[in-house]
Formats: structure tokens, sequence, C-alpha cells
């Protein structure tokens, strides 16, 4: 809430978020006197978090500073999971005041302890100008946000992050009032992905306009972008995948000063087209995760070119790395042991710094008594520190006693001008434990021998992926990330 | 028309590895004064009385001045205890004082919203959250202006 307050006391007045769909628009101050009155509906009701689920719209600022005003944790959810998912996630969070969409209130009429209203009503109470609630609280010990991650066994877990993580985020990366008047940011990721919620309070701290896109279409990407003339974007590699596409052979977007990508691995040549199709528009790749507030490395604009104009393979292969530590941040790769590893060493990525949390609702902190995080990702270090990411250290495949990771693979198939997407997973085999397979998008011909040939050629023979099979698309979720559990659900 | 917000004294963030040295809340007992002018209230304001107590900062400590609408929020601590002044008197964590007794004119430059401030040799940054009259010193030397960096985009 200090974020937005002094907002709202710097430039009261310009344009905070704007909601492209719904054609409707909030100033910071207006967003700071809802945030208010929300608040104290959130108060009166006795729920103990603010969940939404819904996509974005004006509800999503004003519940995110709502409840910190109110001080209790906002809670986005996933709308596209299951109603017996939701169900079982709003069970984890009662009392809770849920802001949703007409079409799901009747689920919620007879329970107990949801108190459930349409964003519609929300938004209309919020800005009606009633009492605001009491001034809140400042400790930033205090519950901010509650992510459900995506877990690939079990139940989803809920991340904790406090105010002092986010605010050390925002405070380490932004500068008060740093945008132009100008300046324009497209949101167009789930409300529940943290990403968002960073892009969130950065452009109110910095005084960014947000024009949010709540349903993500490239060609209304596009048009948004030009009509909006939106300076700065972050979209998850998929997206881009599209956008590319969409402008193959049409106008440049002018007003895009700097692109903004993340939550999954960006293949080489996608990020190579659209750096020749916007050759004015500054790149940056952002590693983070949910239990870090989002951003712990960067690949920024002058590293992308200067891979991209490097004759060095060195330079050159910076460009499928995830850059380099924050301020503020460390990044360390150690192996299973917990032993540090020498750059060039794989291992799995350990992080430290004020904005990481790695706690867990009911869970405490996986955090050790030094202050690290272990990621769960794998990846190594380059010896200038740049950071290259190799999948998940759950997903190392275990052939005959070797370890390695789908990444390498998957790298070296994407290197074919026949693959255009590809993922590598491994199976259970009674002859070697497990062996790899792979899922291929093709744009061209290739066979599967041709393919096992590359990669024997490129790699070794272990690494040769025994099943290949050709697909349309690979499954991934909205928030960029592939689903290689499902992936290797249909290789059994 | 912004709204008040209270302040829990002593409320900071607290770092696993950030030593906390010394205690933050100003102490209204004069036995606890490491200034030679015992018996003087830390809130009387005269002309000569400008020193004040040196306390231990904590990362993330919200202070108030006490002679202007000056409101910051510390950033990076130094170890030690320091004498932080805006307008020339000791900042509190306590209620503040924007219609306390006039700034001292050496100390009058201003703090401005978003601004950070930090010491010399960079051991202190403060991040104005509030503006106001006053500008903020460690002791008598004035703290300097931070170069706004250019900080990488991220979203």
């Amino acid at each position: 809430m200090m974020l937005l307050e002094m907002a709202a006391s710097g430039y009261a007045d310009r344009a905070a978020f704007i909601d492209a769909e719904a054609g409707t628009s909030i100033t910071y101050q207006q967003l700071f006197g809802a945030a208010g009155v929300a608040a104290k509906a959130v108060q009166l009701s006795g729920a103990s978090r603010l969940a939404m689920l819904d996509v974005s719209s004006l509800a999503t600022p004003i519940g995110l500073f709502a409840s910190g005003w109110a001080g209790v944790p906002y809670v986005p959810l996933n709308y596209r999971l299951t109603d017996e998912e939701i169900a079982g996630l709003l069970g984890r969070i009662k009392p809770v005041k849920l802001v949703t969409e007409p079409h799901r209130m009747p689920e919620f009429e007879s329970a107990t302890d949801v108190i459930a209203q349409t964003r519609n009503d929300f938004l209309e109470s919020a800005r009606s100008g009633g009492d605001v609630a009491d001034p809140w609280s400042m400790d930033p010990e205090e519950t901010a946000v509650l992510l459900f991650t995506s877990g690939t066994t079990g139940a989803p877990k809920a991340a904790v992050l406090r105010h002092k993580h986010l605010v050390s985020y925002i405070l380490g990366s932004v500068e008060f009032m740093s945008a132009e008047e100008d300046d324009a940011a497209l949101v167009c990721v789930p409300p529940y992905h943290v990403a968002g919620i960073a892009a969130m309070l950065s452009s109110v701290y910095a005084g960014r306009r947000v024009v949010q896109l709540a349903n993500f279409t490239a060609p209304s990407w596009i048009e948004l972008a030009r009509t909006e003339k939106i300076t700065t974007a972050f979209v998850v590699p998929t997206m881009l995948v599209r956008i590319i596409d969409a402008l193959e052979g049409e106008a440049p977007l002018p007003h895009l000063q700097s692109l903004a990508y993340g939550g999954g691995r960006m293949p080489l040549s996608i990020i190579k087209r659209a750096m020749e199709l916007m050759p004015d528009t500054d790149f940056s790749n952002a590693y983070g995760l949910t239990e870090t507030s989002s951003t712990i490395t960067v690949l920024g604009p002058e590293e992308h070119r200067a891979a991209v104009d490097s004759t060095e393979a060195e330079v050159q292969r910076r460009l499928v790395s995830v850059g380099v530590a924050l301020p503020g941040i460390e990044v360390e790769i150690r192996d299973e042991a917990g032993r540090l590893l020498q750059a060039g060493e794989r291992g799995e990525i350990y992080v430290r710094g004020e904005q990481v949390s790695g706690e867990y609702e009911g869970r405490g902190s996986v955090i050790d008594d030094d202050g690290w995080f272990p990621t769960r990702d794998a990846g190594f270090l380059d010896p200038e520190g740049y950071l290259f990411l190799d999948g998940r250290a759950d997903d190392v495949i275990v052939r005959g006693g070797e370890n390695f990771s789908p990444g390498e693979i998957e790298d070296v198939l994407l290197e074919h001008d026949a693959v255009a997407d590809v993922a590598v997973a491994g199976v259970a085999s009674e002859q070697w434990g497990e062996v790899v397979i792979a899922a291929v998008v093709l744009q061209g011909e290739a066979t599967v021998e041709e393919l096992q040939v590359w990669v024997k050629d490129h790699l070794r023979s272990s690494r040769v992926p025994e099943r290949i099979q050709f697909w349309d698309e690979l499954p991934y979720t909205e928030t960029g990330k592939l689903l290689r559990r499902v992936v290797k659900a249909r290789f059994l | 028309m912004l709204h008040k917000s209270l302040e829990k004294s002593g409320a900071g963030f607290a770092l696993p590895r950030q030593a906390t040295l010394g205690s933050c809340p100003v102490e209204r007992d004069l036995g606890v004064r490491t200034s030679p002018r015992a018996g003087r209230s830390l809130y009387t304001h005269h002309s000569d009385d400008r020193e004040g107590m040196k306390v231990g900062l904590k990362v993330g400590q919200r202070l108030k001045s006490m002679v202007c609408s000056t409101e910051i929020m510390v950033i990076t601590a130094p170890d030690g205890e320091i004498q932080l002044t805006c307008g020339g008197a000791q900042m509190t964590d306590g209620e503040g004082n924007g219609e306390g007794d006039s700034v001292h004119p050496d100390h009058a430059s201003g703090s401005t919203i978003g601004k950070r401030y930090v010491s010399k040799v960079g051991d202190l940054e403060i991040l104005c959250v509030k503006p106001g009259e006053g500008s903020l010193a460690v002791g008598d030397v004035a703290l300097n202006l931070k170069d706004a960096k250019k900080l990488p985009k991220t979203d």
C-alpha cells in the first residue's frame, strides 16, 4: 500500500489501469480510494483472504491493494482448473471473500465461508465512494499474496509472498515515477501469474499506465499495441510465437520500446526472428519463480544484441541464457549432495536475496540456514555469471545409470530446420530404467530415423530418443510452462 | 486527500542475516540518553539543541520527521548507531510532528517523494515516502541524492 500511496500522491490523476476489453479505466487516486472502500468491505465480511477467480479487469489491481489495506492475503486463482480443484483450493483458504464471474455464482450460494460477489458488483461498490477502511498495518511480515503453484504430484502448494518480499523486489528494480507520461504497459498474462502481479506493482510505482488484455490472442495483442501505443509488455514464449507469426508481413510496432518475456523456455529461432521483425525493440529475458517474487536474473537488451552480433560462440550462446542475477540476488549451482559446483557444471539452481520467500502456507520455509532457496530448476553458470536453464531437476532422465536432462536433447533437436518445438522426457523401461522419448512439432519434413541420427551425431547414442511422435502442438499452461508429465503420459 | 497511516513502532524488515544493532524506538526516559544534555526533552527544539541519540537502524524501518511532513524508509542500514535527522531534528519512529517547530535553515533543502538519499560511503540509503521541507542528514552531514541508475526492465 505504501507504493500505491506514493503513486496517488505523486501523480494522482494519471490513468493507472485500463481494461481494454471492458473499455473502462481508473486513475491512481481513484484506485487508492477504491482500494480503501473495498478493504472496508473485506474487513466487514470477516473473510481471512480475498480470492479472485476471474480474468484480468480493474478488479484485479483494486483487489490486490484492497487486500493489503485490509490486512488479508490476496489469492488469485487459476480459472482454468476444474470446479473440483477450485473447491479444494477454496476449502484451504476459508473464510474467504471471493470475487468471480457471474456464471460461477450459483455454485457458492449455499457455500459456507465463501462470500461470493461478482466482479461487476465488486467494482461498482469499490468505486461508489463509500467509507474507506481504517489505516493499514505497516507490518512488512504480513502475507501479501498467496499463489498456488501447480505441483506435478500431490496438492498444489500455496507460495507465501510477504509485503517485504514484494516491496524489496520493486524498490530494487524500479525508480519512483520513472515512467514518461506516454509510457504504457500491456499486461496479458493471467492474474494468478506472479509476473502479472509484479508488473502491476512496478507499473504503479513507476507511474506507467497498465493496459489489460484479459483474453490473449495475437491479433488483439497487436491491435492493442498499436492503438494504445504500448511502450512495454511482458509475454510468455508461447505468446511471442503467435505474435511474430501474426506480425510477419505486417507493419512494425513503432512505439514498442521494450518487450520482456519469461515463464518458460524461449526457442532460439523465435527470439532471433522476433529481433529481426522488431529491430528497434529492446528484448529482455526475465527468469524467476513465484517463490522469488518473480524475476531474479535478466538477459537485457544490450546482451541480446551483443549475442546476435557476436562471432564468438561463447557470446552467441548467451542468447539462450536467462542472463545474470539482479543486484541483491546471488545464484549458485549445487549438486544433489549440496556441494557447490563450478562454472559449466550442471546442477540445481539455488538463489538467495531479500525478495526470495521460499515459504509455503502450512509447510514452512524450504530456505536453508544460510538463506539459500532450492529452485528445483536445473542449470549451469558460464564463467561470466550467465545462467543457463536445463529444465526442472525432477525432469532428469536416468538411463542405464547415466543422469541427463531433457534440455540438452531438446536444444539439439531445435537446431534441426524441420523442428519447430520439441519436448523430451524419460519413460520407464525394464532394460534401461528409463528411455528417452520425444514429441516433436514439425515445420518441414523429417522422419523419426533422421532425427535420431541427428541426435546421435550431435550428442551421443545414449541420448537418442527411442520413440518419437509428431504432434501438432505441445501442451503448455497459460503461464507458458511445458507440461512434461502430459507428454510422458501420452507415451505410455 | 491521503489517508494518514499509523505506524507500528519498531516494525522493520528482519532479515535472517542482518545484524540488528541497538534498539530503535526513541526513548522518552531521559535516563537512557547518551547526549550530554541530559534533562532536556528530545522534543523541545532549541536552536542549539540539535543533538540527539545515536540509534541503530533496521532495513525497512519507517521514520518520520519531527519538524516537517517528511517520512522515510530505510533501504540500506549501516552497522553501528547513527543520528539520523531531518530538518535538523532527530527522526522518530513514533508519531511524527508535521506541525512542529521550524526546520533548521541548514537542513531545509527539502526531501522529495520517491527519491533516494545516501551517505557518502553508501552504507546508508533512505527512500523518501512522503515529502517535506526538511532535508536529511546524519549528524551535521547532509545525505546526497542518489543517482537514479538505469535498472533493467523486467516486467
